[in-house]
């Protein structure tokens, strides 16, 4: 108690505002690493959400490319071949369910490691109550030597120093555990977005090749077909033509996801690097738009492909 | 050229046979064939459709083969993650126990002043 009345009391009252000058500047830095675990945890988390719905929509297309080569050759088999045709086209299939099934269920996986690192990153001084307990903490030595109850520094009192003080404590360990884990976990995490870098973008071939299919066929159907033959074309005739060819350009959900997961792996390294700006997070926030547009313009155009529900009159 | 490219190139050349399968040449080249080219063409038709499913889930397989390999280490991550929360929260629960010490200390330390 003596640094506080004494005169040595003068020399500290000097040095204080430096010194929590300097631990401010110290604690910003530090809450900065902290900001960019939780930008990429809360940017992990939605690019799981949305990679999920992407995996559906792929069997969809698959299903759908191998329904048509069914019927396509249906005309030409025998009942006995017809049914064979049939078990291993939905043998295939089924196989394609069980790993994506697989990819689904270890996206709950990756889920679980973003949570658990949005929540150390999420937790404060005040969250976790460390302030309320330093302030805890103060009131009881107030108790013991009622001085302390009412000192202050530098014209603060030492009461509204309790909480930027506790957060100071709290951001300084959390950047320290947080980096800790992030060496400890390096290598897997990587792996890992490779890995699901890789899955998707063999999905999005597979996708594009079965979407390429359902093109031709209609293509055929409304276009290539009638032109051939002898009757009249239909009036939109040119529209749906020009439509079809520029349906076949466009951006699927799938290349959306493979090119976030890349975004993923470049943010996962500018994180290790402690260079992750808001930039980069925002870029991969605009990638995962990117699939969940693709995924609502293909659930749109698929609803409207769905014959009416109502009843005829 | 490594087992990989060659799986791709024939996965590649496999789909772009599927899709001119679906042309309207192909259509009107059958339409004028015999019952039994036309059954040959369907036979084989199916089997490229198989074949192609056959080598993409082969893909997938692979890569969700070494997902599944990574499970334990990205799962190890996420508990050392909780964990290190936890023990964030330690620190807490050790300041409360000295503030709570610190409490008594107060209440007794009057009392002994008032002794002779």
């Amino acid at each position: 108690m003596k640094a506080i009345g004494g005169s040595g009391f003068f020399a500290f009252a000097r040095i204080v505002p430096l010194v929590a000058a300097l631990c401010l500047a110290a604690c910003a830095t530090k809450q900065v690493r902290v900001d960019q675990f939780a930008a990429f945890a809360a940017t992990g988390t939605a690019f799981t959400h949305s990679v999920d719905p992407v995996l559906t929509e792929s069997f969809d297309a698959s299903a759908k490319a191998n329904a048509l080569v069914l019927l396509q050759t249906r005309d030409d088999l025998s009942p006995t071949d017809r049914l064979s045709a049939l078990q291993q086209a939905d043998d295939d299939l089924n196989t394609r369910l069980a790993i994506l099934a697989d990819l689904k269920r270890h996206l709950g996986v990756l889920q679980s490691y973003f949570d658990a690192l949005a929540s150390l990153a999420a937790t404060n001084a005040e969250s976790s109550g460390m302030t309320a307990v330093a302030q805890g903490l103060f009131d009881s030595l107030g108790k013991l030597d009622g001085r302390i109850a009412s000192a202050s520094i530098a014209g603060q009192s030492i009461d509204s120093l309790i909480a930027p003080a506790a957060e100071f404590l709290f951001v300084s360990h959390q950047s320290r555990v947080l980096n800790r884990e992030l060496r400890q976990h390096a290598t897997a995490v990587d792996r890992e977005i490779r890995l699901q870098q890789a899955a998707l973008q063999a999905l999005a071939e597979v996708y594009a090749s079965d979407l390429a299919v359902l093109a031709a066929k209609e293509y055929r159907d409304q276009v290539a077909l009638p032109f051939a033959g002898p009757g009249a074309l239909a009036a939109d005739w040119a529209g749906t033509r020009a439509s079809l060819l520029q349906g076949a350009l466009a951006s699927t959900s799938i290349a959306a996801a493979a090119d976030a997961t890349a975004r993923l792996r470049s943010s996962f390294v500018a994180l290790v690097e402690n260079r992750l700006s808001h930039a980069g997070i925002a870029a991969l926030q605009t990638d995962i738009n990117n699939i969940l547009t693709a995924i609502d313009k293909s659930r749109a155009a698929r609803a409207a492909d769905q014959p009416s529900a109502e009843p005829k009159p | 050229m490594n087992p990989s490219d060659l799986e791709s190139l024939t996965l590649k050349q496999l789909r772009a046979t599927r899709k001119a399968m679906f042309s309207a040449q192909w259509m009107i080249a059958l339409q004028g064939a015999d019952a039994s080219t036309r059954s040959d063409a369907a036979h084989q038709m199916l089997a490229v459709n198989h074949a192609i499913v056959v080598l993409e889930n082969k893909q997938l397989t692979e890569i969700r083969d070494q997902l599944i390999a990574n499970e334990t280490d990205l799962t190890a991550g996420a508990q050392s993650l909780s964990k290190a929360l936890t023990r964030l929260t330690q620190v807490k629960n050790v300041l409360t126990a000295i503030s709570g010490f610190l409490g008594i200390v107060g209440r007794i330390v009057p009392l002994l002043a008032g002794l002779p």
